[in-house]
């Protein structure tokens, strides 16, 4: 949870080059008294550094070492959001301090990049036994800052370094996008700093602006005649959430600033600075140069005051949504002609600058025919040093149920411009959209989807007590026995008709008829296959079994003779008789002297078949 | 049941009728009034009040009640009254059509088990009319049968015969299945073994016991199958299938009545 920003040391300008890899050495000073102290950076840009071999410092003692991978492997935290640091650029960094006095040449230091070798340039650092340390030539802005406070250092420290919370507008409108910067001010150098703490924002949306992969920006300031080296490290963007008076907390940071020993000069500074050292006088580190002390100081910026005002009521169109700042509108259509149940897209993109990331599109009234679904929003902002900017997209997906002619109208869009104090009203570009109609989508159409409970039911219905009701009560069960007695005496009263009309035998001679038709479809299977003994065989079987099933007369009593004769018992008419007769000696016949035949074998099947149903229907009505 | 009393009391109190001369007729037309001038929580006591004195048998009060149920902002007791509704009279479309609004736009798109095709196939049957109508349907079908069977037998010619007994087989399977629909619409109203949820984020715990983890969080207005009763847990099936206990409190069954009080 610990909000730590790491900022480069020291603010190095280092000469871009074009190259694919671009290896570096560069010292802070060139020249530097024994009891100095000199950082050596070998800065790799454009490559990620597979092995580091450091040089040989020749002459000096390495107090501390510091490492930045660059290329995504170094992480810098702010607000507990994870920010990779892609700049592409590794540094090492050595802080030495002299062994003796003399010219020493540091590296060169190898990197291993991609399989090959490359070797840094060399520095060249003087070592001088007593004076100023002299500053890179190229780096004469730190020089200036440097050196000027050192004579009024520890008579005015307190304003030495302090940083300054500073608002671009104290006085805005709800909802207006302002800037605060964050900035120190120092007239020392400051090794590192942190944000200790981020004060919470009340009544205010907060969005960083600072890029933390960039370096601050800095320049350079006279205040009351001093001039200060200048660093922005914070840059927020806030959106005023509810008017009144709003307080922008002070936002802490831990520096460590290395304040230049005025004793420096001195002789005897060294022991002085060697006790207090060992009695723990001071914060400074062990490790620091004779030259200067580390302090750890905690600045606190100052709160400021702002004077939130509610927009005016007067002349607020009724299409305002709350938006605040400078926008123009656009609406489009993916396409300006679809199928009934394709889904068409609606862009509308607000851009400019103000509360886009807190701006909301009016609910809208969508002619009846779509199926609407909420939007997607998508945002493309940049972070300026004036706020944010950009677009908003609000992509509507439309999806036609009825196919027709369709002018949307998007209505209008407002919002307040908070430099002229005005509101401006926006008309969205109608669209126009030509829906035909698709497959398949006729049922959506048709089936709507109930957006409401229907309505109660009024028409008074007949009203029963439950135990009352008929329903599975004595009176119910007892009408159901009823039934089942008065159909047990009706058949008691009518037995003597029922027996009559239900003819026992009338099953068997059914079954008869289906079995002469079995039979005869054996026949009629030997005709198709022209087996002529084998047909007259079988239709003259089927015709006695007939015979026999039918009037439940046994075989033996069966003959040509008595067959007419038991027909005519049946009351079946004569000719009926006649006929059934002469197809049995037909085929009686045609069995025992083949290719004789009278009668054609196909006449004779069609005939008996006939015959049998004849006789059927003649037996049953006579029952 | 004290409770119950006491609030019959208080409707009496509160309507101005004595035991003696609750009239149906105009407490529903009052009821239906009330809600018609949006006063839903004097509709649901009116409807309720019908129901307490035995007039439970009438699917339209029930479809009313769940209407003033969810017009008050209670989803759980209108389903709850819409499926009690729906036991009644399964032909009442618009409480179906009520209850599945509810199902959708108060509880979404749940996953449940599909029922199985013969229950289902069983229920569409019993929803072509009111149980009351299934229990009629079965005196008359078995009259009808009766009568086409005795015409089977008396009747002399074939073909006559034949359809006199091809309709009274038709008309004795309508009477059977008349008598199974209601029976088993019967014992459904009487022993239903389904209730609905009504507490907000009814838990489901894994075993009958307050300190038993939790499985799962019902939204109320659930329809849970009720397994095992042990006062006061229950074990139930979640629409999803899932089992687990719940306390009794947190349910109403299809069972009741009238809703708890």
């Amino acid at each position: 949870m610990k909000r730590i920003v790491l900022f480069s040391v020291f603010l190095l300008l280092i000469s871009a080059l074009n190259a694919q890899v671009d290896f570096t050495a560069s010292a802070d000073y060139s020249s530097i008294p024994s009891n100095g102290r000199v950082n050596v950076t070998f800065s790799l840009k454009g490559a990620n550094a597979e092995i580091f071999n450091k040089p040989t410092f020749e002459g000096f003692r390495v107090v501390s070492q510091q490492s930045y991978t660059g290329g995504g492997n170094m992480q810098v935290i702010i607000n507990n959001q994870i920010v990779q640091n892609n700049n592409g650029e590794s540094k090492w960094i050595f802080a030495l301090v002299p062994k003796s006095t003399g010219s020493f040449t540091v590296g060169p230091a190898k990197v291993k990049v991609g399989g090959q070798w490359y070797s840094s340039n060399t520095v060249t650092i003087n070592v001088t036994s007593g004076g100023q340390a002299v500053s890179n030539g190229n780096n004469t802005q730190r020089k200036q800052g440097n050196t000027q406070p050192q004579q009024s250092a520890t008579q005015n420290d307190n304003n030495a370094v302090f940083i300054r919370a500073i608002p671009s507008k104290t006085r805005v409108y709800l909802g207006e996008q302002i800037t605060v910067s964050y900035r120190i001010y120092t007239l020392y150098d400051i090794s590192q700093y942190g944000v200790d703490k981020t004060p919470g924002m009340d009544g205010f949306w907060i969005e960083e602006l600072t890029d933390p992969t960039q370096k601050a920006k800095t320049w350079e300031e006279t205040i009351g005649g001093k001039r200060y080296m200048v660093g922005e490290f914070r840059l927020v963007s806030l959106i005023a959430q509810k008017s009144g008076v709003l307080t922008i907390p002070s936002l802490d940071i831990e520096a460590i600033v290395q304040i230049p020993d005025q004793r420096m000069s001195n002789p005897f500074a060294v022991f002085d600075q060697f006790f207090n050292n060992l009695f723990g006088a001071s914060n400074s580190d062990p490790y620091a140069g004779f030259g200067s002390r580390t302090e750890k100081r905690i600045l606190k910026s100052n709160p400021v005051e702002m004077v939130v005002v509610d927009l005016p009521e007067a002349g607020k169109p009724e299409s305002f949504s709350g938006a605040v700042g400078n926008f123009e509108v656009d609406a489009k259509l993916d396409r300006n002609k679809c199928f009934t149940g394709d889904g068409v897209s609606l862009k509308i993109t607000v851009s400019g600058s103000g509360n886009l990331p807190l701006l909301e599109w009016l609910e809208q009234e969508w002619p009846v025919g779509f199926e609407v679904f909420d939007p997607d929003i998508t945002d493309d902002f940049q972070k300026t040093a004036t706020g944010i900017q950009g677009t908003r997209t609000f992509e509507y997906l439309l999806q036609p149920t009825i196919p027709a002619d369709y002018q949307i109208d998007l209505g209008m869009f407002s919002y307040f411009d908070p430099a002229s104090g005005q509101y401006h009203t926006l008309s969205l570009p109608e669209i126009k959209l030509k829906v035909l109609q698709g497959n398949g989508s006729k049922v959506s159409a048709e089936k709507k989807i109930a957006d409401d409970i229907l309505h109660i039911h009024e028409s008074i219905p007949h009203f029963t007590k439950s135990e009352n009701t008929f329903a599975f009560s004595g009176w119910y069960w007892a009408i159901l026995v009823a039934l089942f007695v008065a159909f047990g005496g009706l058949l008691f009263y009518f037995r003597s008709r029922i027996q009559l009309r239900a003819d026992v035998a009338g099953f068997r001679m059914r079954m008869a008829l289906k079995q002469a038709r079995k039979r005869l479809s054996v026949a009629g299977n030997c005709l198709a296959k022209n087996d002529v003994v084998g047909f007259y065989s079988e239709l003259s079987k089927a015709l006695w079994l007939y015979l026999n099933e039918k009037f439940t007369i046994p075989f033996s009593e069966l003959s040509h003779s008595n067959a007419r004769e038991i027909l005519r018992k049946s009351s079946v008419p004569d000719s009926i008789g006649d006929d059934f007769a002469a197809i049995l000696e037909e085929c009686d016949y045609a069995r025992f002297a083949p290719d004789s035949g009278r009668m054609n074998m196909n006449e004779l099947y069609l005939k008996s078949t006939d015959l049998i149903v004849k006789v059927q229907t003649h037996s049953i009505q006579s029952t | 049941m004290k409770r119950k009393i006491a609030f019959v009391l208080f409707l009496m109190a509160t309507w101005n009728v004595s035991w003696a001369n609750i009239q149906p007729d105009s407490l529903f037309q009052e009821a239906s009034n009330s809600y018609n001038s949006k006063n839903y929580q004097q509709a649901i006591a009116q409807y309720l009040l019908l129901l307490t004195d035995g007039y439970s048998s009438n699917d339209d009060v029930f479809y009313n009640l769940g209407n003033a149920y969810y017009r008050n902002g209670n989803v759980a007791l209108a389903i709850w009254s819409y499926e009690k509704c729906l036991l009644l009279n399964g032909a009442n479309s618009d409480a179906q059509v009520n209850l599945d609004f509810l199902n959708n736009s108060a509880l979404g798109d749940q996953e449940s088990v599909p029922e199985n095709f013969f229950n289902y196939f069983w229920k569409s049957i019993y929803s072509l009319m009111s149980w009351k109508w299934w229990t009629i349907s079965v005196i008359i079908s078995l009259a009808i049968a009766i009568g086409l069977f005795l015409m089977f037998l008396l009747s002399a010619q074939a073909q006559r015969r034949r359809i006199f007994f091809v309709l009274a087989v038709l008309l004795a399977f309508v009477f059977i299945l008349s008598l199974a629909q209601s029976v088993s619409g019967h014992f459904r109203m009487k022993n239903n073994k389904y209730a609905i949820v009504l507490s907000e984020a009814a838990t489901i715990k894994s075993s009958p016991d307050t300190n038993g983890t939790s499985i799962a969080v019902l939204m109320p207005g659930v329809k849970v199958k009720i397994v095992e009763d042990k006062n006061p847990w229950i074990e139930i099936i979640a629409p999803d299938g899932s089992t687990g206990w719940m306390l009794e409190s947190e349910l109403l069954p299809l069972s009741a009545t009238i809703p708890s009080l």
